[in-house]
């Protein structure tokens, strides 16, 4: 076992010491292995000397409490961030009125640089980076606004391309310190920024993107790729969020495309674009369930088996509800949804037996 | 890395206002490409948020169907694909899910002869849409009265209308379309510093006609609008309305 590379596979082996600890004392008290006391010390000194380390260069959790006050502190952070956020929208908004133009311009253009610099400052004060995180989520608050009023103080035409400036500064924020938050704001601005290119490309004007779920399938393909195709694994830890907003995107506009084919692009049938959906939502549910299977991702596993769920109950309610008795149609989708647990099961026992070295 | 972060950072903030002052600076550069003054009726007070000291102006005109309304060959002339029969079964979905496109239109002020409803006669604005073109320079080559005529980006959305038959109490088979302006894309004006001291005082906003002060006095100022190269407005001066001259 090599260096771990970053606070997430520090993390995770401090996790795993945590739990061989456990297990090694609880194989003592059956008696299934017995250390004698030269062993016992010098295993305890290595633990010891690891968890030091990791903690000392990563500040990870070494302990279970420890790890529930570091959830209470990421949760304080981020409604931190928030609250601190809307409060420099709504200071700004108090004193708009008594600027003159370029002072407002000015105050405008320095907030989210010192913010920045704020943000900078915490990271280096503090290497759990949880006021780095608040203020990072300040300064891309500050940025929103600083673009907004601009564009409201010289009466500027809305553009996309402030969308895409607010991504990339956020993921500029997201990569530079490692945080979450920022990278979730950015992608959510990047989808949002591809989708509305689409529309405009289409010739729709660009804010009517969310009118045309098809404007949304190439930035979540995007996301989804990134992980496949990252060829340093130096953000390793972000994979989980590119999968897991794309793969959402991607089976949302599925399904209201699956419901609604009216609203798509193609030049076909309401009803042959309704029924094509219908079965690329279940092929893509069932793939995304595979792959995660083989790739180790339970997260993957979920989303695919939540999203072929309601495919498979939407499409119940579309054959069945009419015609058949209530207590019938609950009946039937209580039966095949006993049947769908067996399926999962199924699949789960494999996936054990799969990892089963 | 953490420090090419940083100054990548700070560069997309400078590099976006930049932009941004730039495209403000061209749009108000030479001489405006058209003056209009509009009162209260046409331009609405508004405050955005309770304890904000900033103003603006809602930009008002008189909506469809009210004004001015377009059939299929305006439609295929702002660029709407308008060749599924609207006989066919699936038209009144297609049609009714087609989404914005941005255009400009052209809203006529003080039209003659125009007459609304009493309370829109009295208190409603006075700029009602009466074109929309793909083409700036072809509208105003058109309407080239800039005292009479704005015109300005807007959005417009068709939609599928079945006729009723009250002969046979059913819908006709077909219909027909109906295309409209639906948004202005400039809704809101910033009304600045300098002209600030000549509007904080007024105590309603844009609740101001629905009060019987509003209704009695009419308009309680005035503002010369501009709009620039880039078809985007800015408030050239403001001025009150004394209650007789209106």
């Amino acid at each position: 076992m090599g260096e771990p590379a970053d606070k997430r596979e520090a993390q995770q082996r401090a996790d795993r010491i945590r739990a061989f600890r456990e297990e090694l004392a609880e194989l003592e008290r059956e008696g299934a292995l017995t250390l004698d006391a030269a062993q016992r010390a010098a295993l305890e000194s290595h633990l010891q000397r690891t968890l030091a380390a990791l903690a000392e260069r990563f500040d990870v959790d070494t302990t279970e409490s420890q790890k529930r006050i570091s959830w209470g502190m990421r949760i304080a952070s981020t409604l931190g961030g928030l609250a601190l956020s809307a409060a420099v929208v709504l200071f700004f908004y108090r004193f708009w009125g008594v600027l003159g133009i370029p002072a407002q311009v000015a105050v405008l253009a320095a907030t989210p640089l010192l913010l920045l610099g704020a943000t900078e400052f915490a990271a280096r004060r503090e290497r759990t980076l949880y006021y780095a995180s608040l203020l990072s989520l300040v300064a891309f608050g500050a940025f929103v606004l600083n673009l907004n009023v601009l564009g409201s103080i010289f009466n500027l035409t809305p553009s996309p391309h402030a969308v895409l400036a607010w991504g990339a500064f956020a993921l500029l924020l997201a990569y530079t310190y490692r945080l979450r938050l920022p990278l979730a704001a950015g992608l959510v601005c990047l989808l949002g920024y591809t989708a509305a290119v689409s529309s405009s490309w289409h010739g729709w004007h660009w804010l009517s993107f969310p009118e045309r779920p098809e404007n949304f399938l190439p930035g979540a393909l995007i996301l989804m790729l990134v992980p496949v195709v990252r060829v340093r694994r130096r953000y390793a830890e972000f994979d989980w969020l590119y999968r897991t907003l794309g793969l959402l995107t991607f089976f949302l506009a599925i399904l209201i495309l699956s419901e609604a084919g009216v609203l798509s692009y193609l030049p076909m049938r309401d009803t042959a674009v309704k029924t094509m959906y219908q079965v690329v939502g279940f092929g893509a549910a069932g793939l995304a369930m595979w792959m995660g299977a083989r790739g180790h991702l339970p997260g993957v596993v979920n989303l695919g088996a939540a999203f072929f769920t309601v495919y498979l109950y939407l499409r119940f309610y579309h054959w069945w509800w009419d015609w058949m008795p209530g207590y019938l149609f609950f009946l039937v989708v209580g039966l095949i949804s006993i049947g769908l647990l067996a399926l999962f099961r199924k699949l789960r026992v494999r996936t054990a037996e799969a990892a089963r070295p | 890395m953490r420090h090419t972060g940083v100054l990548l950072a700070a560069a997309v903030v400078v590099a976006s206002d930049v932009v941004a002052l730039v495209e403000a600076a061209y749009n108000r550069s030479g001489s405006p490409a058209a003056a209009m003054e509009l009162t209260e009726r046409e331009l609405r007070l508004a405050r955005p948020q309770r304890e904000s000291t900033a103003l603006f102006l809602r930009f008002a005109w008189q909506p469809a169907p009210r004004s001015f309304t377009f059939g299929r060959d305006k439609l295929e002339e702002l660029g709407y694909n308008c060749s599924l029969p609207l006989t066919d079964p699936s038209a009144p979905a297609y049609y009714r899910a087609l989404p914005l496109r941005e255009v400009f239109a052209v809203l006529e002020y003080n039209q003659a002869g125009w007459a609304g409803p009493g309370e829109v006669r009295a208190a409603g604005s006075r700029l009602n849409p009466v074109d929309a073109g793909r083409d700036f320079a072809e509208l105003r080559k058109k309407h080239p009265d800039t005292q009479r005529f704005l015109i300005v980006p807007a959005l417009v959305r068709p939609s599928y209308r079945a006729d009723w038959d009250p002969a046979t109490r059913r819908y006709a088979a077909g219909g027909h379309l109906v295309g409209a302006v639906v948004e202005v894309l400039v809704k809101e004006i910033c009304v600045p510093p300098s002209e600030h001291r000549v509007l904080e005082s007024l105590s309603h906003t844009d609740d101001y006609f629905a009060t019987p002060e509003g209704r009695t006095r009419g308009p309680r100022y005035s503002v010369v609008l501009y709009y620039g190269r880039n078809h985007e407005p800015w408030i050239g001066s403001c001025r009150l309305i004394a209650p007789a001259q209106r």
